[in-house]
């Protein structure tokens, strides 16, 4: 028996240790197959599409060899695909990197070990890279990089101090407000998106506007799933000094003002009091307990079609008091690349190509980083029809020269979020609001140690 | 014959010391050495002496996470060591059918990643949506949802009770076993001079178990300060409400990796070293202390 019992334990905990490891790697390849037969599908497309620009091609047999491509998500296999297709003496090895992905970057830039040819990275961590200098600059020679015709924001978050551009994207993330049609003709008596634009012009307009939907539907509809929506635009939109400056914090007037505004929308129930990224989030998605959702130009893709995949045509998309972006993944030449040449071709290819750029637009409805391509696919007359035949493009277009950048900085995710949960702290009655605005100023100061915060 | 035999004891010994060397002492000088420094740019490390630690010791945050570390883990070893005595005793001294399937059951809690139960309690006490709320509404107990995981009390209260349910069925084991290697020749005397059970356990099979429940102890201990993946889960990687499931490490790897001040890692990693060989010195002497007094 004490035998047997024995074998069992021993066998329990190596099974223990087994799963132990084994967790991480298994669910990374399995995303990856799924993802694999996604751009499989769709990249077919693309090739019997292509197949017509043969001049271009003989220069491309010339370029050969194999390059070495990193990210934490999926996206590259799109690009990956059609990048083989145009160039087919290139092969390239593609990495999905799941969990940690930039602690592991990060810690490799440092250490300058070998690694990719080109990696990508969130907006979140660009300039953390560019400060790191992990990536080639593109303005110099051998690159030269045309930056005329990409998208303006794109570049300056891209570009370090001096202005030279380190990272290119073939995205850009303006976003807006996602509304249901259904409910919005129900409650607010129309779903067009420039009458809905025109009430939610302001914060006032906002705040009606998810008035009107409470008492309409009975508060059975909730203007937004989270207060901290309202953050998504504010952050960028309606602050006015960058979080650091010089090396020292600076409270933003607004930081106190969105304590208020946060405040109202709880306590009035405009919120569904619903985390962003829950599962709860996305299942809200499809019933009729939120009214919208901020999000940027992927968050259709990303939130709605996966939340609602049935929801198809009952979309709009309308502005809101402030323009803003949020996401994207910019790609870089890593300096320690062996292979720079061949990482160029395909940067470019990814970032810079018109073709390439406008298929990508219409295979996955995404809005790119290039001006021409976005302003030809508005002007053809493109229509959504997630959004019930809505120009995405051309509303994207009218937000992107009001995109403030002068705000950003590389603290500007980690601050935000220091500043969301103390203001979390303020809604559950917690803290008051002034030891809530000062335990955000501690709690910068122990985030980063060598800020200078008064 | 005695020098051959040292070098093959050498050359068995050689794989273990090779990979400690390179992934554990290296580590962990090199650790040292970073919180020594003070980072200037992502590659440039400059050495500034003791300045971290005298951060460190003047860090409110730190000795919050110190504080909550602690809680975290009193909250979770004491019901897990009564419990985990209770069941040991249970098992080996009546015999209970099935007593191995038990065993089995009490395990099994222990073989789920600790991360994927962090989540799953998440999911049962989301605030709008959770499986708790939800029953609670609808037997009418609760108006409002509660929102639990606002409440540092009740969070840290959770994760104690998380690390209460992976952990106790292993203690228990390790108790049993305790108690399986107990001599019957000494249980046999003690009922011939006439004590009964509650005696026996007090004066016989829990002094006797002093070297197995040190040996929970500590490694409970040293896993307890440890803590990080059931607050990280649980939190999304914040460590609030109020920075109530901030434990040292969750610290440690904010600081180091959320926010590139590696020194200050290291040198965190260093005060969370400090206080494990303080308190586990401690237990040794309290455990041991006397018998060495008795000698």
């Amino acid at each position: 028996m004490k035998k047997k019992l024995a074998l069992l334990l021993a066998g329990m905990m190596a099974l223990s240790s087994l799963t132990a490891c084994g967790s991480g790697a298994s669910t990374g390849s399995a995303q990856e197959n799924s993802a694999q037969e996604e751009t499989q599908a769709s990249s077919e497309e693309t090739a019997s599409e292509s197949e017509g620009e043969t001049a271009a091609e003989a220069d491309a047999a010339d370029y050969s060899g194999t390059l070495e491509v990193w990210s934490w998500t999926t996206d590259p296999e799109y690009q990956i695909e059609a990048f083989e297709k145009a160039y087919p003496g290139v092969k390239v090895n593609f990495t999905l990197i799941g969990t940690d992905y930039d602690t592991k970057m990060q810690t490799i830039v440092d250490n300058r070990t070998e690694g990719p040819d080109v990696f990508y990275a969130d907006v979140k961590t660009v300039k953390n890279y560019i400060e790191s200098d992990a990536w080639e600059n593109l303005s110099a020679d051998p690159y030269n990089a045309d930056t005329s015709d990409l998208e303006d924001y794109t570049v300056t978050l891209a570009s370090d101090d001096e202005g030279n551009l380190r990272a290119m994207t073939y995205q850009a993330t303006p976003g807006g407000f996602w509304y249901k049609r259904d409910l919005a003709q129900k409650y607010l008596g129309t779903d067009d998106p420039d009458e809905i634009s025109e009430m939610l012009s302001t914060m006032d307009g906002v705040l009606e506007v998810a008035e009107t939907i409470k008492t309409q539907s009975g508060g059975a509809t909730h203007m937004f799933a989270s207060y901290k929506d309202i953050w998504q635009f504010a952050n960028y939109g309606m602050r006015t000094t960058p979080w650091v400056q010089d090396g020292k914090f600076q409270m933003d007037e607004y930081v106190s003002e969105f304590f208020d505004v946060a405040k109202l929308i709880r306590d009035n129930g405009y919120d569904a009091k619903i985390d962003t990224w829950s599962e709860a989030w996305y299942a809200s998605c499809a019933d009729d307990s939120v009214f919208g959702y901020v999000e940027p130009t992927w968050g259709l893709q990303y939130v709605i079609m996966t939340g609602a995949p049935e929801s198809e045509g009952n979309w709009g998309i309308a502005s809101m008091p402030a323009a803003y972006f949020n996401g994207g993944s910019y790609l870089g030449i890593y300096q320690e690349s062996q292979n720079k040449d061949l990482a160029w071709l395909y940067v470019n290819f990814v970032c810079n190509n018109d073709e390439f750029l406008t298929q990508y637009a219409q295979d996955k409805g995404d809005y790119t980083g290039k001006k021409s391509v976005n302003a030809a696919i508005a002007e053809s007359g493109y229509e959504e029809s997630w959004c019930a035949g809505q120009n995405t493009f051309e509303f994207f277009s009218s937000q992107m020269d009001k995109i403030n950048t002068s705000l950003v900085t590389k603290y500007d995710d980690t601050i935000g979020n220091l500043l969301l949960n103390n203001v979390d702290l303020y809604l559950n009655g917690q803290l008051d609001k002034e030891t809530a605005i000062q335990q955000f100023k501690d709690d910068v100061a122990s985030n980063y140690r060598r800020l200078d915060v008064e | 014959m005695e020098k051959k035999r040292a070098k093959w004891g050498l050359l068995f010994c050689l794989p273990f010391i090779v990979i400690f060397l390179i992934f554990q002492l290296y580590p962990i000088l090199y650790s040292f050495y970073l919180s020594l420094t003070f980072q200037e740019n992502s590659r440039t490390f400059v050495f500034i002496g003791f300045e971290n630690y005298a951060d460190l010791l003047q860090d409110k945050v730190f000795w919050q996470s110190v504080g909550n570390t602690w809680k975290i883990w009193l909250l979770c070893f004491i019901p897990q060591i009564v419990s985990g005595l209770l069941l040991a005793i249970l098992l080996t001294q009546y015999r209970i059918k099935g007593a191995g399937f038990f065993r089995a059951v009490f395990y099994l809690p222990n073989l789920i990643t600790a991360a994927s139960v962090g989540v799953l309690f998440l999911a049962l006490f989301d605030w709008q949506t959770g499986s708790v709320n939800n029953a609670l509404t609808d037997m009418g107990l609760i108006q409002e949802k509660i929102n639990w995981m606002s409440s540092p009390a009740f969070a840290q209260g959770i994760t104690a009770f998380i690390q209460w349910l992976m952990w106790f069925g292993y203690s228990s084991i390790l108790l049993t076993a305790g108690i399986a290697s107990i001599s019957e020749d000494i249980i046999d005397a003690s009922v011939v001079d006439g004590a009964n059970a509650w005696n026996r356990l007090i004066r016989i099979t829990l002094p006797l178990l002093k070297p197995t429940i040190l040996y929970v102890l500590v490694t409970s201990l040293i896993g307890g300060m440890q803590i990080f993946d059931i607050p990280m889960t649980l939190t999304k990687g914040t460590g609030e409400p109020s920075k109530s499931l901030m434990t040292m490490v969750f610290y440690l790897y904010n600081m180091a990796f959320k926010n590139n001040d590696l020194p200050y890692g290291a040198t965190i990693s260093y005060g969370v070293f400090v206080i494990i060989i303080i308190f586990s010195l401690i237990f040794f002497k309290v455990l041991y202390g006397k018998e060495d007094q008795a000698k």
